[in-house]
């Protein structure tokens, strides 16, 4: 049985990165997946299956970048789809739910690209460097670099017209 | 100018950091079995152990024995490589029939191709994939990748916790071709050393089917039929794995209960008191029915339009139907997918009507494109309550329906915890979401016994999940002679179908009344009408007439004898006979009238009944002994 060497990672090590990291990757798979709840699901499912791939991690990179793709795996899959139907704006208003600041950040976001929008999220609420971020997104360091600057002068922009 | 000094403020707006409670043993939980970490610290251990015990010992009737790693055997499913890629167009079909679900599996799903059989000329194929944790199985024709098929998922967990070398995961239903075939069979998964599946059928005897790609699917053609040619019934009464050694395995399988054919049986309902069940007998404290992110329209969830759901409420409304859904205000509609690793999804419409609320509800199946039906009931009135339960066919010689139940409900914000009890007395916690839950269980294992407890772990609601029905024999028939003369309701002639020389079908209301005298009283269920005569109430009474309602008029359809003189002049008193000894003197004295569609006792399991059909008219005379009393009855229809 080859848990620890020179491939693979261990569940000790798994586990203390949970330990550690718990809040940030609810924090990312909140934002991925607006649902603080499904993104506590998906964090959970996320490392579950790192468990269960642990073997096929190859030390080639950060442990905590691997698990990363994992967790965005996750939140992805229970990303749900475009509700079937639309019940309208004026439903939601009627719920108390006026368009709000935090609405149109949220509308921000929501406008770039998906991968962008991850490579935001890790940068911004994990903190990961370019290489962890590349390596959670499968993307090169340039990548990130270039999509980080494209996306930060989209919502500023975005952020900005909002306010006039 | 932007309020904003940063991006990264922004971002915090949008999701702030917030402390959570770290739960890794719920991590290990969904990994599924794990091997022994050499030098794991302890606590970890302490934590496999009690994952085992939770898992291990409410899985399987088989034996409870929790084998480390023992989801390896399942070979390519635990990997994900089973079987190879599917063709790029039978991704694509099932990629737009997903798309097309009210429930979805994510777009990301990947079929793998297990196996194909020919049935009826035509190709079915059996395709594999994951989902979360769950191993799923879908059966399509090849010419229909798009169709809905047949779909079973299994849960890996139960997979591991049982030592069984294959499950049934389900059973499929296709009908093909000019003149129509029926094809039907069961699939599901074998472990790594299966060489085959004998399946065993109630007439036709034993098949067997070869095991591929971890998986197998045996399948078999048969004319439909017509409702006047309809085949005899041949269900699958047992199946077995068999390994490479040759050693043979009985596997589970809800269907396989029989008694011998020629012994009269019914189905009567599995255990259902949960004082006489396995776990805790009885509620310990009270709690409220409140669901509060209902009750303050909180638009969790998904959003929901009702009208999307294909269910006529404007039609109804208009017309004033009575359906709180249909009348009502609707106050908040949502979605919910109460499990994460299943693709099921609840439905939920709060609703007020005439100053009642209620919470109806509906259940969105994965590749489903309609839903089956919608259900109301008052809002926060229990602190748990079941929305729905499986689904179960019944034909003659046993249940058939899905191997795995999907049970689905609610439970109030008084409940903090909910687990499954099963008749060992081994319980498994339940995920609850939203208020929402969803189980899927293998129908073997039911019935078990649904726990709420309250934040003190204190007892606040017990529910059965059903189990299959039982297959019993009929009782000894005791029927009861009346010493009395018959009454007017009560002078039957069943050759020409009159009530006190009357004709009584298709006749209205006040011409029964003027035929029969008045009635005890009436009733009007739903859409019909009914006059009960020599009785107190809808339980208890002698004759009972029925109207449906055609082309505006209620025109009387069907005539119930539950006890009394009801006395023909030929045949004698009716309910003075047993069944069997009714029907002979039935047949004897109207073969010009009538004809035997089903002897009494000639098929197991359809109840303890004989059916007659009138040879000129379209008529259903039906001779039944009521399983818990002994006492004939007979119930007359005519279309």
């Amino acid at each position: 049985m080859k848990l620890m060497g020179s491939q693979g990672a261990s569940i000790d090590e798994i586990e203390e990165v949970y330990r550690r990291r718990l809040d940030v990757f609810v924090q990312v798979a909140t934002a991925v997946l607006a649902d603080r709840e499904g993104a506590r699901d998906a964090v959970h499912d996320g490392f579950a299956r790192a468990v269960v791939k642990r073997r096929t991690f190859r030390r080639e990179g950060s442990l905590e970048g691997w698990l990363w793709r994992f967790v965005l795996h996750a939140a992805q899959d229970a990303r749900e789809p475009p509700a079937p139907v639309r019940v309208g704006e004026d439903a939601e208003r009627r719920n108390g739910y006026e368009p709000s600041e935090v609405d149109r950040i949220r509308r921000a976001v929501a406008a770039l690209p998906d991968r962008q929008r991850e490579i935001v999220f890790l940068r911004y609420y994990a903190d990961l460097d370019y290489s962890a971020i590349a390596d959670a997104v499968g993307v090169s360091s340039g990548t990130v670099g270039a999509a980080l600057n494209s996306a930060h002068t989209s919502l500023r922009r975005r952020l900005e017209e909002g306010d006039t | 100018m932007s309020r904003f000094p940063s991006v990264s403020d922004a971002l915090e707006l949008l999701v702030p950091r917030v402390e959570e409670e770290r739960n890794w043993e719920e991590v290990v939980r969904r990994a599924g079995p794990l091997e022994p970490r050499p030098g794991g610290r302890p606590k970890l251990v302490a934590a496999l152990a009690v994952v085992a015990l939770v898992v291990g010992a409410g899985a399987t009737p088989h034996g409870r024995a929790v084998v480390a790693a023992a989801i390896e055997r399942f070979g390519g499913w635990v990997s994900g490589d089973v079987g190879t890629p599917a063709p790029a167009e039978q991704q694509a079909a099932f990629e737009e029939r997903n798309r097309k679900a009210f429930a979805q599996f994510p777009e990301t799903t990947k079929l793998r191709l297990l196996l194909s059989r020919e049935a009826a000329g035509q190709r079915f194929d059996l395709f594999g994939f994951r989902h979360g944790s769950w191993w799923c199985l879908r059966v399509v024709r090849a010419v229909r990748s798009d169709a809905r098929g047949s779909n079973a998922c299994v849960p890996s967990a139960r997979l591991a916790a049982n030592t069984a070398s294959a499950v049934v995961a389900g059973e499929a239903r296709f009908r093909v071709g000019v003149p129509e075939q029926t094809v039907e069979g069961v699939f599901g998964i074998v472990a790594t050393g299966v060489r085959s599946i004998e399946v065993t059928r109630a007439r036709s005897g034993t098949t067997t089917t070869q095991a591929e790609s971890n998986a197998f699917m045996t399948l078999r053609a048969r004319p439909s039929g017509t409702v006047a040619t309809h085949p005899s019934a041949d269900s699958i009464v047992g199946l077995a794995a068999v390994r490479d050694d040759g050693s043979r395995e009985e596997l589970d399988f809800v269907g396989r209960l029989r008694v011998d054919p020629g012994v009269p049986g019914y189905f009567r309902p599995g255990p259902f008191r949960t004082d006489r069940f396995a776990g805790p007998k009885r509620v310990e404290a009270t709690a409220s029915g409140d669901i509060g992110w209902i009750r303050r329209r909180e638009p969790r969830g998904e959003r929901l339009d009702p009208e999307a759901l294909g269910f006529p409420f404007r039609r109804l409304r208009e017309r004033g139907h009575g359906f709180p859904l249909a009348r009502g205000e609707i106050l908040l509609s949502r979605s919910v997918q109460p499990d994460p690793s299943n693709p099921t999804r609840i439905g939920i419409v709060y609703v007020r009507d005439r100053g009642e609320l209620y919470i109806c509800n509906t259940e969105f199946r994965p590749l489903e494109r309609r839903v089956g039906g919608i259900s109301c009931r008052f809002a926060f009135r229990e602190p748990l309550g079941l929305l729905s339960i499986g689904s179960l066919w019944m034909d003659a010689y046993g249940p058939q329906g899905p191997q795995f139940q999907s049970i689905a409900g609610l439970a109030s914000d008084g409940v903090a915890s909910l687990s499954v009890v099963f008749r060992d007395g081994a319980e498994e916690p339940v995920v609850l979401r939203e208020n929402t839950f969803t189980i899927s269980l293998p129908f073997a294992e039911l019935p078990a016994k649904l726990v709420a407890r309250d934040g003190e772990g204190r007892v606040v609601a017990l529910q059965m999940l059903p189990g299959p029905p039982i297959l019993a024999r009929c009782p000894r028939p005791r029927p009861v002679r009346v010493t009395r003369a018959p009454r007017p309701y009560e002078r039957l002639d069943l050759g020409a179908l009159t009530l006190n020389g009357h004709e009584i079908f298709a006749r209205g209301i006040e011409d029964v009344r003027a035929a029969l005298g008045p009635a005890q009283f009436g009733r009007q269920p739903g859409s019909r009408q009914e006059l009960y005569y020599g009785g107190r109430d809808e339980r208890d009474f002698d004759v009972k007439i029925s109207f449906a309602r055609v082309r505006g008029k209620f025109l009387a359809d069907s005539i119930s004898i539950r006890e009394g003189a009801a006395t023909d002049e030929r045949v004698g008193q009716l309910l003075a006979h047993a069944p069997q000894t009714l029907q002979a003197r039935i047949e004897r004295m109207y073969p010009q009238a009538l004809r035997l569609e089903t002897a009494y006792g000639s098929e197991p399991g359809r109840g303890c009944v004989a059916r007659f059909k009138g040879r000129r008219e379209r008529l259903t005379i039906t001779l039944q002994l009521d399983p818990r009393s002994g006492r004939t009855s007979v119930y007359i229809t005519r279309q």
